[in-house]
């Protein structure tokens, strides 16, 4: 799967990754992370997936699916040098979901969701770059440590600490077409 | 002091004794909504005073919406006497013959507006000794359309409410606040206000 280019340039990995450390907690976007015609092929393909239902009342309103295609990517050499070179991780191995946002659908901060530390990644594959709630939010005892507003084609890597949680904001009846995100996390 | 402040019909022991069974007997667990329940001219006092209050923008995981601060603290006479009438022995002893539920002289009073796009999320008010909930609708002219529901659902099937509650003007909801009364306030999806004050009658 093509990726951008400019992602491979070993000079601008050295400085993404930079940024990605200096970031407090580490975070980083990666925007324009496929090239175009890959994107949109792909992201045209997630949307007509077979999407199943997901639903807590305590936890969270969403719908799922699984997508062969994109295995391919994260499974791959581009992801695996993303993840060598700006997240300095050599052995790893990776989960992933991809979730689908529509009006009325949420996620709930949940003490029993994953709080141990790890890398979380979220990939958005919408097509659309309408936003009416459906940012994440990542928090701790303390309060706020991140607002993550993705966009469409983007790769966002997030260093979370132990005890922290995380929340997609309830996406509101101006939304009209649906937020799809990937969200995984990198086990070292 | 009941009369003062509420429709009388509603002060008839018969009255209270049907309206118990129908409380008792509700699904999806027990609640009752009054209808013109205040004195109107007094509500709409309130309405006025409760406005004039601050209010402060929260946005959480769960809800987005105003709040004020524990009316009981208010400086305003009006809302200070309406939370005396709500919080004084006759007014409670009213509820607890209505609900059932034992209550002590404990209330919260806050109030709330709900905006265009603002919601509180599934939930269902278990807090230490928080025996009933009570919700009184302040906004004017909401329909179905508007948004705003008080929707109630059934825990074993919560996928669509059960039964869902207009916020009409000087109607009053109570509910037995347990594991069971799972609830939620549907998003505001019109430039409509959801102005109501609520909180809950505490028991032992």
């Amino acid at each position: 799967m093509a990726i951008n280019t400019n992602y491979m340039e070993s000079k601008n990995l050295i400085n993404i990754s930079k940024l990605y450390k200096d970031n407090v907690p580490n975070n980083i976007m990666l925007n324009s992370i496929l090239q175009d015609k890959v994107f949109n092929l792909l992201s045209n393909k997630v949307s007509h997936s077979i999407f199943s239902s997901k639903f807590d009342p305590y936890k969270y309103r969403y719908s799922m699916a699984s997508c062969k295609e994109l295995d391919s990517f994260f499974y791959g050499v581009y992801f695996e040098s993303l993840v060598k070179n700006i997240l300095n991780i050599k052995k790893y191995s990776i989960v992933y979901n991809v979730r689908k946002f529509e009006s009325g659908n949420f996620t709930l901060l949940h003490d029993s969701e994953n709080s141990s530390d790890g890398i979380d990644f979220i990939m958005d594959l919408s097509r659309t770059l309408e936003r009416n709630g459906g940012f994440i939010n990542y928090i701790d005892s303390k309060g706020e440590l991140l607002h993550i507003v993705s966009k469409p084609n983007s790769l966002s890597f997030i260093n979370r600490s132990k005890g922290s949680l995380c929340y997609v904001k309830y996406v509101n009846h101006k939304q009209i077409d649906p937020i799809i995100l990937v969200f995984g996390t990198i086990k070292s | 002091m009941l009369k003062e402040w509420i429709n009388q019909d509603y002060l008839l022991d018969s009255y209270i004794h049907k309206i118990n069974r129908l409380y008792s007997n509700a699904k999806p667990f027990q609640h009752f909504v009054f209808l013109d329940f205040f004195n109107e001219s007094k509500l709409k006092e309130l309405k006025k005073a409760v406005l004039k209050e601050k209010f402060e923008r929260i946005d959480k995981d769960l809800f987005s919406f105003s709040q004020t601060k524990e009316l009981f603290t208010s400086d305003n006479k009006i809302i200070r006497n309406f939370y005396k009438f709500l919080s004084s022995k006759e007014f409670i002893a009213f509820i607890q013959k209505i609900t059932s539920v034992k209550l002590d002289s404990k209330i919260d009073m806050h109030s709330h507006i709900f905006s265009d796009t603002d919601y509180l999320l599934f939930h269902d008010d278990v807090v230490e000794s928080r025996g009933v909930a009570y919700v009184i609708n302040l906004s004017e002219d909401f329909s179905h359309d508007d948004g705003g529901r008080l929707q109630l659902y059934d825990i074993n099937d919560a996928f669509s409410p059960s039964k869902e509650i207009i916020p009409e003007f000087n109607s009053f909801v109570l509910f037995t606040v347990s594991k069971n009364s799972l609830h939620s306030i549907e998003e505001v999806k019109s430039n409509k206000k959801r102005i109501t004050v609520s909180g809950w009658f505490h028991g032992y």
